[in-house]
């Protein structure tokens, strides 16, 4: 190769690579997923239902799905909720509740569901959640099967979801009981929470090594505030900060929450320095199941009368 | 004489290692985490290839399956084997530009650039501007950016420094990675989805992928073979290279960009999969020898076959979940080539 061809090679390169791309662009062999499902109409007739989900996808569901598999814990919550244990397919293995889920097969972890799975188990609709599993959405569509994405970040897009699950799957009256049902609960969190006038300081550890809270945006914090109390983490600049134990001792909390999956009470109150929190002192340590707070599904609303419970015993 | 002799064994061993390959991609085919039979799937196969004519009647088979052979195992082993080969053939260009035993394909700060324009991409939601394409093709210019910038760092009055690349690349990659943490921090929601990217693999892969990444891939390898000679020469030093009548820097240049090329399309689609592109071309080279002409093509043949093998591992060992391929890379590859670095001690490059 002579030194003046060297630019010429790129050159060729580069056009070579442009052809090849052009010509191999347009051949794209899809195989359309119309063998999917059920053929006939059953139950209702409100299919088709066109739903525009969390991500702003306008997605058609074309007969009333038989095949559900759920890639979310919090969707399968849902699911079962809305009473369609027998249409749900597959699961992945983190759908820990309720207990029935554990019994479904499973399709893989929540950050890598096996594709494999999911097709071989012919779904008619497949759940995805936001975030980390919008390549498997990628793939779902690419391959044509139904893919709905339901997400939430606070309370009332729980309740959204719970209302869209329903009038996909053609169950949206069990949908509207549930909503209304968990609507009542948390107006009367609301309610008895107005009667009373003390805020309390609240730090919810989520982690303690490093040092971890939860900020603005989180379930977390929401719930503190639903709760009647002050999240000394609340103008933090992340939804999960880490958090500088100086500043936790600056700010002396009324009262510290722990994840019950990390700790027991007693490990905090045993902690170098933290006799001096007035939480400590007072006795005020509490634990809490992390999925109650932190899964976007109908025990969000357990976790905030939870929640309410431990900030404002009084009015319970 | 002699050199008829070794070409003709060289011919044995590429087409030799290539059909192994070959065989290697099909029998993984036609395994995961579902069963599908080895009939099935080669009737799959065959009949989807064949319906361009349509000729022959084949039995009707479960959509299902075929979506899985043709759309998910298909093109994720394809595009294992280009980018194993990828890394592998750049990692054994940049042993011999670099004369460093320790190169691989990431030391231009390749895997720096394309982690932190992912992480961009993924952290200020360019998917939803932009659409699906977004985080591979800002990997692919984060991972040019970083080689660029390291390859005017590297320049000196008397052309490319080799040292200089490497020192540059390292510096680069460290500050690369200092800021694509501080986004991972800054952007907590997004860090599983980041740090899922980082660890790399092939669990997304559609057609698409191998469409954008494989013609790269495959002419960039083809067009550093091209440069075999010339990598001979250069390992001989720099002087007896120019004495050869080689132009050395515009050939350094040359190479740069293409293995900056390919291993960007590698990356860009696979995330940052180490380990192969450092071991592969030792482990050729210990067997067929360092000359460039015959450890290249072979480097990036076994670099395909190892991919694609380490991938069906990692995709099928805790069927249905997965583990990151990178783990595997190392967990094979480390062992095995401990154990020619200890046979072959005395011929160690």
């Amino acid at each position: 190769m002579t030194a003046k061809s060297y630019t010429k090679t790129i050159v060729l390169f580069i056009a070579v690579l442009v052809l090849l791309t052009s010509l191999t662009g347009c051949s794209d062999s899809q195989v359309t997923g119309s063998n999917y499902g059920g053929q006939g109409r059953t139950g209702s007739d409100v299919y088709p239902v066109t739903v525009t989900d969390v991500l702003g996808r306008e997605v058609t569901v074309a007969r009333e799905p038989e095949r559900i598999v759920s890639l979310s814990p919090a969707v399968t919550e849902i699911l079962f909720t809305l009473n369609l244990d027998e249409k749900i397919v597959g699961v992945t293995d983190y759908c820990d509740y309720p207990a029935a889920a554990l019994d479904k097969p499973k399709v893989g972890g929540f950050a890598n569901p096996n594709m494999e799975v999911i097709i071989n188990l012919e779904p008619d609709l497949v759940f995805t959640s936001a975030g980390v599993q919008e390549d498997i959405l990628h793939q779902l569509e690419k391959v044509g099967i139904t893919a709905v994405v339901l997400d939430a970040e606070d309370i009332e897009g729980v309740l959204n979801n719970i209302k869209l699950a329903g009038e996909i799957t053609g169950s949206g009256e069990k949908a509207a009981e549930v909503v209304s049902n968990l609507q009542k609960r948390i107006d009367n969190v609301a309610e008895k929470i107005s009667k009373t006038n003390t805020r309390p300081s609240v730090f919810f550890e989520v982690w303690d090594d490093p040092l971890m809270s939860a900020g603005p945006g989180s379930f977390i914090d929401d719930l503190i505030k639903r709760a009647g109390g002050r999240n000394i983490a609340g103008d933090a600049r992340e939804r999960y900060p880490k958090f500088n134990l100086e500043v936790l001792l600056a700010e002396n909390p009324d009262i510290y929450i722990i994840n019950s999956h990390a700790h027991k009470p007693e490990d905090i109150k045993a902690r170098d320095g933290y006799a001096s929190l007035r939480a400590v002192q007072h006795d005020r340590v509490y634990s809490i199941e992390d999925d109650l707070v932190t899964l976007p599904g109908p025990r969000i609303v357990t976790g905030l009368e939870e929640m309410a419970r431990i900030i404002h015993p009084e009015v319970f | 004489m002699e050199y008829r002799e070794r070409k003709t064994r060289w011919k044995l061993i590429f087409f030799g290692s290539l059909s192994g390959t070959i065989l290697v991609m099909l029998l993984c085919l036609t395994i995961g985490a579902v069963d599908i039979s080895v009939g099935e799937t080669f009737g799959i196969v065959v009949s989807k290839i064949l319906k361009l004519g349509s000729y022959f009647n084949f039995p009707q088979y479960p959509a299902s399956h075929e979506v899985i052979i043709w759309q998910v195992r298909l093109p994720r082993i394809i595009l294992a084997s280009a980018v194993g080969a990828a890394l592998a053939a750049v990692g054994g260009v940049f042993q011999g530009l670099f004369k460093n035993p320790m190169a691989d394909p990431y030391v231009l700060g390749i895997s720096a650039g394309a982690s932190l324009g992912a992480a961009s991409a993924i952290a200020f939601q360019l998917q939803s501007v932009i659409g699906f394409f977004a985080v591979p093709a800002a990997a692919f210019a984060g991972a040019l950016a970083s080689t660029f910038t390291v390859y005017c760092l590297g320049k000196v009055r008397t052309g490319v420094s080799v040292y200089t690349l490497l020192l540059a690349g390292v510096a680069l990659s460290a500050f690369f990675s200092a800021i694509t943490s501080f986004i991972i921090v800054l952007h907590s929601r997004e860090t599983h989805q980041i740090v899922f990217w980082m660890m790399g693999g092939f669990s997304g892969t559609t057609w698409l992928h191998v469409k954008t990444a494989v013609p790269v891939i495959c002419g960039g390898i083809l067009l550093l073979y091209c440069f075999a000679r010339e990598l001979n020469a250069m390992l001989f030093g720099d002087n007896t290279a120019r004495h050869l009548g080689i132009d050395l820097n515009r050939v350094k240049k040359a190479i740069l960009i293409l293995a900056a090329m390919t291993t960007a399309a590698a990356v860009a689609v696979s995330g940052t999969i180490g380990f192969v592109g450092l071991i592969i071309p030792h482990m050729v080279r210990l067997m067929v020898g360092p000359d460039h002409r015959i450890l290249l093509p072979a480097a990036a043949v076994f670099g395909a076959a190892f991919m694609v093998l380490t991938d069906t591992v990692a995709r099928t060992i805790l069927a249905p979940a997965e583990i990151p391929v990178g783990v595997l890379t190392a967990f094979f590859g480390g062992p095995f080539f401990i154990y020619l670095l200890r046979k072959k001690k005395s011929e160690f490059i």
